[in-house]
């Protein structure tokens, strides 16, 4: 099976960057709320770090395999190779469907274990079979992402304040990312314009942070 | 009506508490300013020497909590934790 190359050649490399910038703020994330976590003890701040972690993890590996792909084996790839880019490939997807699991059960109170290993399993499930059809992956992060977006809106609507809502804002924009992918079918623009809404998402993302540390220089938490 | 307090802000009201005592603060005294029960105090007190963010000083019967560096600088940063909590609704 082949790995779909979505992106036109034109914006080859602009879409490693866009995944690489969206990399760098859940770097920023993660770590803050697992200190948070050390401190509190709470599940919610370990699950929003893990989430975040499980994405960025997930960029990682799908930089280094469209970097292969874009510059290492643009003509062509040898067998072994294509395995070995294929199984990583699911695994990024598979990784960004739990790190959305991650804020899933943030936003759900979800407390069982065995919930959220049963969830994780048929995550991983469907991240395999979207190998046969990739309207399954979006699909799946579009419910994934529907109730963390539905939450975010309800809790920004009760705080009224400027975080909440740049929090609710970059994560309609990263649900909306994933509408335009459905389209790819039809025409690669659709991938362009999913990438360029990602990266707003992930830049409001980093706004919201910036709003956060306003007060702040660097947080070292014990 | 004022919603329960989260496990993060009771935390900061005990440090706060203790600080506010010039950093040296009567278990009794850190219970009725942190507004909680002894049951609770003890849970919470243990998390905060856990983490050394609060220590205990004992010299013959006398018992008191002391506020550590990291506590105290835990204070200091905790309007981004609880920004941060509250961007994310956590």
């Amino acid at each position: 099976m082949a790995i779909p190359i979505a992106s036109p050649a034109w914006f080859f490399g602009v879409d490693l960057a866009i995944d690489a910038f969206s990399l760098l703020v859940c770097l920023l994330i993660a770590p803050l709320a697992y200190r948070i976590y050390r401190f509190t003890g709470e599940d919610r701040y370990r699950s929003l770090a893990l989430g975040f972690t499980s994405v960025g993890l997930a960029y990682v590996v799908q930089l280094f395999v469209y970097g292969l792909l874009y510059y290492a084996f643009s003509a062509g790839l040898p067998g072994r190779a294509e395995l070995l880019l294929d199984m990583l490939f699911v695994t990024s997807r598979t990784l960004i469907l739990f790190g959305w699991t991650g804020l899933l059960v943030i936003v759900m109170d979800i407390r069982s274990r065995p919930v959220v290993g049963l969830v994780l399993s048929l995550l991983a499930l469907l991240a395999i079979f979207s190998r046969l059809q990739y309207v399954v992956f979006h699909i799946t992060s579009l419910v994934l992402l529907s109730y963390v977006v539905g939450y975010f809106v309800t809790h920004s609507w009760s705080k009224r304040k400027l975080a909440p809502r740049l929090v609710t804002v970059a994560f309609l924009l990263i649900f909306a990312s994933q509408i335009l992918f459905l389209f790819l079918f039809r025409d690669v623009r659709w991938y362009v314009a999913g990438k360029l809404v990602q990266a707003l998402g992930f830049l409001i993302l980093l706004a919201s942070l910036a709003v956060v540390s306003r007060a702040w220089k660097v947080v070292r938490l014990p | 009506m004022k919603t329960k307090r989260t496990r993060l802000e009771i935390l900061h009201d005990m440090l706060r508490a203790t600080q506010n005592a010039g950093g040296t603060i009567k278990p009794t005294h850190l219970l009725y300013k942190s507004n909680l029960s002894h049951k609770k105090l003890e849970e919470f007190s243990r998390i905060l020497m856990g983490r050394e963010l609060l220590e205990v000083q004992e010299t013959g019967e006398k018992r008191v909590f002391v506020l550590t560096d990291k506590g105290l600088k835990f204070l200091q940063e905790y309007k981004v934790i609880a920004e941060f909590t509250e961007a994310f609704g956590l």
